[in-house]
């Protein structure tokens, strides 16, 4: 007989916190997609075209209407930031 | 390990947000490049990354999003918000194995709850090592206001909305209905500094 001692879950809250990570996840999961990874090709010349697409890309110059402009333009990042192209982490 | 939460980055492209939205297409050719504003090289395809997501009793798959074989490791992921279409947005996930180069896909709302536990490669290989973006980007002016509802029970819902801090800075305020749960706060965010 095992004691339940011996569980990795005896501390109840990692249980319990689980069961309602399952109880609150599940019924609202839904399958965003309906392909496997599997059915594309990853090939090496996939990440070079994008890279090399990439490097020829000329953005359109931002202009932006004025709504919410003074909310947002503070998490927008500046054109000479060297940040810009990556999400900030 | 601190929690989650996410501020609101806006990055316009109005022809990037454009494409993304418009895939996937029913010929189209995947996976395919795009490019958003200074030179984020995305590859995107319409695969599910969510395979397995909820199979709970597989430690496994649960909560692990998939991903293909990268040239380098995925050592970050970030969340994307398309552009709003009637009362809803689509959401996308990138997984960064470069500081400017990732995998783009779509993705269901629900990830952003929690961490993913681990990316699960095709072979079976996983990867634990990796960050999640504390910012999500979006292209519109379009205040994020999200209504997720369990088809089977409407009581049971998400809410996702765009709210601005007392420094101005917008950020997401995220919102689980649970029927009998009790009512509860979890991970409250700090108190914003007053902007002196």
């Amino acid at each position: 007989m095992t004691s339940t001692t011996d569980s990795p879950f005896f501390d109840p809250m990692p249980a319990l916190v689980w069961n309602l990570v399952c109880r609150m996840l599940g019924p609202i999961y839904t399958e965003a997609q309906p392909h496997s990874v599997s059915v594309f090709d990853w090939s090496q010349a996939v990440w070079d075209q994008a890279l090399d697409i990439a490097r020829e890309h000329k953005p359109l110059p931002q202009v932006r209407p004025p709504r919410n402009r003074g909310l947002l333009d503070k998490s927008q990042p500046s054109s000479q930031s060297s940040d810009v192209g990556a999400f900030e982490l | 390990m601190s929690a989650l939460s996410y501020h609101v980055q806006h990055m316009p492209d109005p022809a990037f947000w454009q494409v993304l939205a418009d895939h996937p297409k029913p010929h189209g050719q995947y996976p395919c490049p795009l490019t958003l504003g200074s030179r984020i090289a995305f590859v995107f395809a319409p695969f599910n990354t969510q395979e397995g997501y909820a199979d709970f009793g597989n430690p496994k798959k649960c909560m692990h999003l998939v991903v293909p074989s990268t040239p380098a490791p995925i050592t970050s992921l970030g969340y994307l918000f398309g552009p709003p279409t009637g009362m809803s947005r689509r959401m996308f996930v990138a997984f960064f194995y470069r500081s400017n180069e990732a995998v783009l896909a779509e993705c269901s709302p629900i990830v952003m709850l929690h961490k993913p536990l681990g990316l699960r490669l095709q072979s079976g290989a996983v990867y634990t090592d990796f960050s999640v973006a504390s910012a999500v980007l979006k292209g519109d002016d379009a205040p994020i206001n999200l209504l997720y509802a369990s088809p089977s029970n409407l009581d049971l819902s998400l809410v996702i909305r765009e709210e601005a801090d007392l420094a101005g800075k917008a950020n997401l305020s995220i919102q689980l209905r649970v029927p009998m749960l009790a009512s509860m706060t979890v991970n409250p965010p700090a108190p914003a500094r007053l902007p002196i």
